[in-house]
């Protein structure tokens, strides 16, 4: 297992590209992504919609569609997931990786009871565990996430959205997965809700000691939930850095422009900051920074070479050219 | 997701031009078609019992019309009418049940595989059944007949090539929307095999339509069924049977023997009604938004 200064890594991606095969060319969504999951820790991801995140979420359990193309390294305590056959990650899938999606009301199936969802689950992957043994850890995961033992006679439209999250976290957390992908956990609930599902996560996640990736596009969910966030723009990662530095004292100008453009509920600052501008079109898109035609910043040199991942100090990354010391020293590192 | 099944089956047009006559949604047309069914059923199963005469020997004077001892009049060879239909509609049943299993068990796993898996199986496949799927179905089930010769489970196997396309594509459709569904996302990211998606998420969400495909499918082997008994190419002559009945009939229609093509074609006619009447009614009540539709 990797120990990275003191923190011990429980998933790491290296150089991680996903890349969608179109008649048109490659859509290269994921590009270059290289970070690391401590264990116990909630890994924020941000961006705006397309940037890659979701796609980077299912890539990690191996669930995208047949277009996609995957290259890069992913270990999952210490075991490469990219050289892995279908079969070997059915396997690991919900015992190890667990994933919660973003719409609670269509991702249970309408006719199977809550019970079945979880005694097939725990089946699969531990054919050993009896039915009544199974129907014993299916109750007291929903017990941790407050649903009464009493419905797992029900059917999953017996439910409100809420519930059903708070079943499809009990679902995923029942074999203990050393990761959890939330992606988008709470974007359909409303925000009380939304609170509720997250403190949940929180308590659960404390509780069971696993690690999150935690995907979203909401600054406010992250800043409540995640120790180190990560920011995506255009399939790159652009930034990453605990929660602090990335709302006290972000360095990338994409990550500056993000928090800029929050809303917020002082009714007398009714302008509302945005980023000039749209992202660029990921086919067949070359070389160069991608937030370069958006940026304030921007040099020529951006535009021509793609920025390396500048270790600004032991925690904080910047995919950025400002930073960068020198460019024959930083090309050394890019290549390297 | 729209689950409505459209095919085209002649029961079901059949069955939507009844359905003005039914209130919407109160299980009515259902009902009646189950009545209509269940009398046919039971026609069949106690034929024996329920027949004055032996069906295939003769029991009176030939040609004589309705009366008290022949309610439905007897035919060319003195045989009761009355007795012949009854033991007909089990000919009927028997060929069309068998058909649409027949139908069912190549159809529907070969749908599920090909709306599944995708790629190059499913073009190949979608690809076969479109093209047999195309042939106006009572030439083609003519055409397999007249290589496979008579009997029951040849009519059976020749009925049962021509819709054995529909269930395919009613199947295929429907299995490639729902793999789309997050829940059959969800049972992969759970770790679920491909057979287990296939047979508990994707199987049991697909067949209320087939259900109705079924129900649909009865009534129209039965008709081919008919109609190929009708060209002389069902079961063998003495065997009771509506289809020979009435061509044997209408060779005697300009002696105004009405009576010996009237009640077998009325038999096909109500017991196809009863089938389109009730996988109409069953289509609607699965389907709540069918009636919306239109």
């Amino acid at each position: 297992m990797n120990i990275v200064d003191g923190k011990e890594a429980v998933c790491r991606i290296e150089d991680f590209r996903v890349h969608y095969m179109t008649f048109d060319g490659p859509v290269k969504a994921v590009d270059g992504v290289n970070m690391e999951v401590y264990r116990e820790e909630t890994l924020g991801l941000v961006g705006e919609s397309g940037c890659g995140k979701s796609t980077l979420g299912s890539a990690l359990l191996k669930i995208l569609p047949r277009t996609a193309r995957m290259s890069g390294k992913v270990y999952l305590e210490g075991e490469d997931l990219m050289s892995k056959m279908e079969k070997e990650m059915q396997k690991l899938r919900g015992a190890k990786i667990a994933m919660i999606f973003q719409d609670p009301m269509t991702s249970l199936n309408p006719i199977m009871k809550v019970k079945d969802h979880f005694t097939e689950m725990i089946r699969t992957h531990k054919p050993e565990v009896s039915e009544e043994q199974a129907l014993e850890m299916a109750a007291r995961a929903l017990e941790e996430v407050g649903i009464s033992e009493s419905r797992l006679n029900d059917y999953p439209f017996q439910f409100s959205g809420g519930m059903r999250q708070r079943m499809m976290i009990a679902l995923s957390i029942v074999l203990r997965p050393a990761l959890v992908i939330a992606d988008e956990p709470t974007t359909s609930l409303d925000v009380i809700v939304q609170a509720q599902i997250l403190q949940l996560m929180k308590e659960i996640q404390s509780h069971i000691r696993s690690s999150m990736i935690l995907i979203t596009h909401d600054l406010g969910v992250v800043a409540e939930m995640a120790h180190r966030i990560g920011v995506m723009y255009a399939g790159h990662l652009v930034e990453l850095a605990p929660r602090d530095v990335i709302y006290y004292r972000p360095l990338h100008p994409y990550t500056v422009a993000l928090l800029e453009s929050v809303p917020n509920t002082d009714i007398n600052d009714m302008d509302l900051d945005y980023i000039e501008g749209y992202p660029p079109s990921l086919l067949n898109i070359g070389e160069g920074c991608r937030f370069a035609d958006r940026c304030p910043k921007v040099m020529k040199l951006c535009r021509d070479r793609t920025p390396p991942d500048v270790q600004i100090d032991e925690e904080h990354i910047v995919k950025c050219w400002l930073y960068a010391d020198s460019f024959e020293e930083d090309e050394d590192n890019a290549s390297g | 997701m729209d689950r409505t099944v459209e095919v085209k089956f002649l029961s079901a047009s059949i069955g939507r031009a009844f359905r003005k006559f039914f209130r919407s949604g109160s299980g009515k047309m259902a009902f009646t078609g189950a009545v209509i069914l269940i009398i046919f059923l039971l026609a069949a199963v106690f034929a024996e019992q329920i027949a004055p005469y032996d069906p295939t020997v003769r029991s009176g004077k030939a040609f004589l019309s309705p009366n008290s001892e022949h309610i439905f009049g007897t035919d060319n060879l003195g045989r009761d009418m009355f007795s012949r239909v009854l033991y007909g509609s089990r000919i009927a049943l028997l060929i069309a049940f068998i058909a649409v299993l027949i139908a069912a068990a190549v159809g529907i796993p070969l749908g599920l595989l090909s709306g599944y898996v995708g790629g190059p199986l499913d073009r190949v496949l979608v690809l076969i059944m479109d093209a047999v799927y195309s042939f106006p179905g009572l030439i083609l089930a003519i055409a397999v007949a007249a290589v496979l010769g008579t009997g029951v489970i040849n009519i059976a196997v020749s009925i049962a090539v021509v819709y054995a396309p529909t269930y395919f594509r009613v199947i295929r459709n429907q299995v490639s929307s729902i793999k789309s569904e997050l829940y059959v996302e969800a049972a992969k990211a759970i770790g679920a095999k491909n057979w287990t998606i296939l047979l508990r998420y994707v199987l049991p969400n697909v067949l209320p339509s087939v259900v109705v495909v079924l129900s649909m499918n009865l009534a129209d082997a039965i008709m081919v069924e008919a109609g190929l008994s009708f060209l002389g190419l069902g079961i063998a002559p003495p065997t009771p049977d509506w289809g020979y009945d009435l061509s044997n009939g209408q060779r005697f229609i300009l002696m105004n023997d009405w009576w010996m093509i009237m009640f077998p074609g009325l038999a096909i006619i109500v017991l196809v009604l009863g089938f389109s009447l009730f996988s109409e009614g069953l289509n609607e009540y699965l389907n709540p938004n069918v009636g919306e539709r239109e």
